[in-house]
């Protein structure tokens, strides 16, 4: 199930917080529980198996490191098996396949493919009660010994199946006692309709260009149109990811959960190590305090810190998916940082402010080109198309045509992605605060009734015998 | 303050989006979509662990919306005022005027449908035959104002001249010059991707003209219209706003028709499907909708056998042909399981005539399959 469908804004959501406010508080991670098995089963019955043994499996060990307050030896294999547990199952059901594809174009090997379908969430849910137990091994947060609220965590499912990725340490304690304010409601109510605005008005809308863009062979673009392709498909996945990321944050906040901020206007950043602390913050998060500085961080020499670098995001780049443009996307980063650490990081300091913009989102730009590239020669063939060198032009009709289609739609998408909304909206607060009070209101409404309108008439499907 | 109110802002609206789907009647059956809505889904054992009922309660919900017509016109409608300017392949133009937006033809299959088309004819002509080939143009290619500025589209007066200037038993006629120049707009319809009767009209004197007979004229004809036709590219992209149109039909008046069509083959002693007036589809008011074959006896005195190897836009065409031909045949390659060569002898057939809409024809998938006779 996804937030933005009809099944879950019209039935399950609705029926889900009836039934939680009216349990008592000590009751309500069950009913969590449970309905959130029910969320996961719309789109994967079979795969509850595995969320439910991964679940299990990392109680019981944090129960076992409990127990063993003093025995470092035992602490060490509990831990090492809670670690190889969940990069096991998310290595066997997302990268078997690739690593299979690679084996096999060496000479004499022959392995079937295992044509599994990804289990929805494990990217998340293993990262989640990894962290689990490493803050346990570390004593930073208690065993918890209640499996229903241990489960609830693993598999809360406002934030199951795209995060963001909630280290256990965060929410440890509203686990066991969370209130649940009006305020927090009202607050909740807010993000959650901002974030489906996001996803529903705006990702949806200029996914349809980047969709149409990419059908053109990318060798026949004209420079105008592959920049408009790469604008659409940026402000796609900022608004897709932050919109469903706001979604869980707001969903969670309705329960009474305070999650992390995943995103925090990536695209106003000056350079890219900027962007990253932006883009994925729970992502970045989770592999600094669970590898970067377990592996020693920044404080043992350069050439530790590099290394360092270069494991998180070689790592960073696999996680997003199982095949080499997304390794190669990782490694792009990775290098890229590197370089504004040791080298680059000085002069970007000196260039004006719009030079640093500039650098920064060109570079986004090419990356997100290698991020959806699934066949080299389309990749190569578009980077050339960014540089106009296709021998297409500069602009053609198709581009005119799309550019007067989408224009506002991207234009509205460039603003959002700023803060400057944001800032004309506190402005407003602390001016004119009643009017800015009924302003958002109307804002709400609106959201909510045009999403709908969107979500309904996805399902809307004429089939026309158009050429009886 | 402001928080109560946002807060039950929200709970409202829950509770709104909740009742809407077990509000209203049930639909079975959705004209606009023209489909079967999904019903209440079964809840057993069976259905959760196949993964059934989730899909069909998904489909359930979706389909028995409560109002979900006008939900689709409000989302369509601020597409618009965002400066969209085509939804679901239709290009939006100004006011009510739709047209469809095809994607580009693919050049193979153009081909393999020009080669099947010369070898027909050099068979059909070497029987005797007269073979003619009329081309539809598209609403597009007569009123490019109705399209958005820059709207990609192809380009059928292109298309039109390699048909045109094809070696071929046949004779072409491109009724493009004789729409443009009658300068009248309404000769396709605001939203149906089909010409009208009078559309037609034009293109049946221009076919005349080429087979050297004499249009009988309108007063052999009694014209008459139904109301309240919205075609099939509104709804794909229903609009509020948009006026119903007049369907406008000729019909013979001194000759007597008997024409069998449908799928169970129905008779009927008019051209005109009188029971289609009333749904949603009224272009069907003109010989039926989907069917491999119709065929009509009239009472012309003439000893020639036409047979039209058609798409739809044939259909309108038909009474203005009646009084030259005694008998009107026509196939539609897409569904007609026979050889054609064999229908020409078994109905003794002395002229036929090909009338396809020019992007149809193009990238029809079916035509040079059904054309081309087994070695």
């Amino acid at each position: 199930m996804v937030f933005s469908s009809l099944v879950f804004l019209s039935v399950f959501l609705p029926l889900f917080l009836a039934v939680y406010y009216l349990l008592p508080a000590r009751r309500r991670n069950l009913w969590l529980l449970v309905a959130s098995l029910v969320f996961y089963s719309w789109g994967e019955p079979i795969y509850i198996i595995l969320m439910v043994f991964s679940s299990l499996w990392d109680y019981l060990i944090g129960l076992g490191l409990a127990r063993f307050p003093d025995d470092l030896l035992r602490r060490k294999t509990l831990l090492l098996l809670s670690i190889m547990g969940n990069v096991l199952v998310l290595g066997f059901f997302k990268y078997a396949d690739f690593i299979i594809i690679n084996l096999n174009l060496l000479p004499g090997v022959q392995i079937p493919l295992l044509n599994l379908p990804l289990p929805i969430g494990i990217s998340f849910y293993t990262f989640q009660t990894m962290s689990y137990t490493i803050d346990v091994y570390r004593r930073n947060v208690p065993a918890q010994r209640d499996f229903i609220s241990f489960a609830a965590y693993v598999t809360m499912f406002p934030q199951l199946i795209a995060g963001p990725i909630v280290r256990y340490i965060e929410v440890a304690k509203e686990l066991e006692d969370r209130r649940g304010t009006l305020a927090q409601f009202a607050s909740g109510a807010e993000t959650f309709t901002l974030g489906l605005c996001y996803k529903v008005l705006i990702a949806n809308n200029v996914g349809i260009l980047w969709e149409r863009m990419k059908a053109v062979p990318s060798n026949e673009l004209t420079l105008l149109s592959a920049w408009l392709g790469i604008l659409a498909f940026s402000l796609q996945i900022y608004f897709d990811f932050s919109g469903y990321s706001l979604m869980a944050i707001g969903l969670g906040r309705i329960l009474g959960f305070e999650y992390p901020q995943n995103f925090n206007y990536p695209y106003i950043s000056q350079s890219i190590s900027e962007f990253w602390r932006r883009w994925h913050m729970t992502l970045g998060n989770w592999f600094r305090e669970y590898v970067y500085i377990p592996l020693g961080g920044n404080r043992k020499g350069t050439w530790n810190t590099l290394r360092n670098l270069a494991i998180v995001w070689i790592l960073t780049g696999i996680w997003h998916g199982a095949s080499w443009n997304f390794l190669l996307w990782g490694c792009y980063y990775g290098v890229i940082i590197i370089l504004e650490r040791v080298a680059i990081g000085g002069v970007l300091l000196k260039v004006p402010r719009f030079l640093r913009h500039l650098y920064t989102l060109m570079i986004v730009a090419v990356g997100w080109v290698i991020f959806e590239t699934a066949d080299p020669g389309w990749g190569v063939g578009y980077l050339r198309a960014l540089l106009g060198g296709t021998g297409f032009g500069l602009q053609d009709f198709y581009f005119r045509y799309e550019a007067l289609s989408f224009g506002f739609v991207l234009f509205l998408g460039v603003i959002l992605a700023t803060d400057l909304p944001e800032k004309v909206l506190q402005w407003l607060s602390e001016h004119v605060p009643t009017a800015s009070g009924w302003l958002r209101l109307v804002l709400m409404s609106g959201g909510l009734i045009l999403s709908l309108a969107y979500i309904v008439d996805s399902g809307y499907n004429p089939f026309l015998y158009l050429r009886f | 303050m402001i928080k109560t109110q946002t807060a039950l802002l929200f709970v409202i609206f829950l509770v709104l989006a909740f009742l809407m789907v077990f509000i209203g009647p049930e639909t079975a059956f959705s004209e606009m979509e023209n489909r079967v809505m999904q019903q209440k889904p079964s809840l057993t054992l069976d259905a959760i662990l196949s993964g059934r009922f989730m899909s069909e309660s998904v489909s359930y919900i979706q389909d028995q919306y409560w109002q979900r017509s006008w939900w689709v016109r409000v989302k369509n409608g601020s597409e618009r005022l965002l400066g969209k300017r085509d939804i679901a392949n239709t290009y939006l133009g100004e006011a009510d005027l739709y047209t469809e937006k095809r994607s580009p033809i693919n050049e193979d299959v153009f081909n393999r449908n020009l080669t099947a088309l010369q070898s027909f004819c050099k068979r059909s002509s070497l029987m005797g035959l007269q073979n003619w080939f009329l081309l539809v143009p598209s609403s597009y290619s007569i009123y490019p104002q109705r399209l958005p500025s820059f709207a990609p589209v192809t380009d059928e007066g292109e298309l039109s001249r390699v048909i045109t200037a094809l070696d071929s038993d046949m004779v072409v006629v491109d009724s493009f010059l004789s729409l443009v120049s009658s300068q009248r707009s309404d000769l396709y319809f605001r939203t149906d991707h089909h010409w009208t009767s009078d559309g037609a009209l034009l293109a049946a004197e221009a076919v005349l003209a080429a087979m050297g007979d004499i249009p009988v004229g309108e007063a052999s004809f009694e014209r008459g219209f139904i109301t309240g036709f919205l075609g099939s590219l509104y709804s794909r992209a229903p609009l509020f706003g948009v006026s119903a149109e007049e369907v406008t039909y000729y019909s013979p008046r001194d000759l007597v028709v008997s024409m069998r069509y449908g799928e169970k083959g129905e008779t009927s002693d008019s051209l005109l499907v009188w029971e289609n007036a009333g749904v949603k589809d009224k272009y069907t008011l003109f010989l039926g909708s989907l069917q491999p074959e119709v065929s009509i006896i009239t009472s012309a005195e003439s000893p020639r056998h036409l047979l039209i190897l058609k798409d739809s836009f044939a259909h309108p065409l038909v009474p203005h042909l009646v009084p030259f031909f005694s008998e009107i045949r026509l196939l539609d390659l897409r569904y007609f399981r026979g050889s054609v060569g064999a229908y020409l002898n078994e109905h003794k057939i002395t002229d036929v005539l090909f009338c396809y809409n020019l992007s149809w024809f193009a990238s029809d998938t079916f035509f040079a399959f059904a054309l081309n006779e087994p070695d």
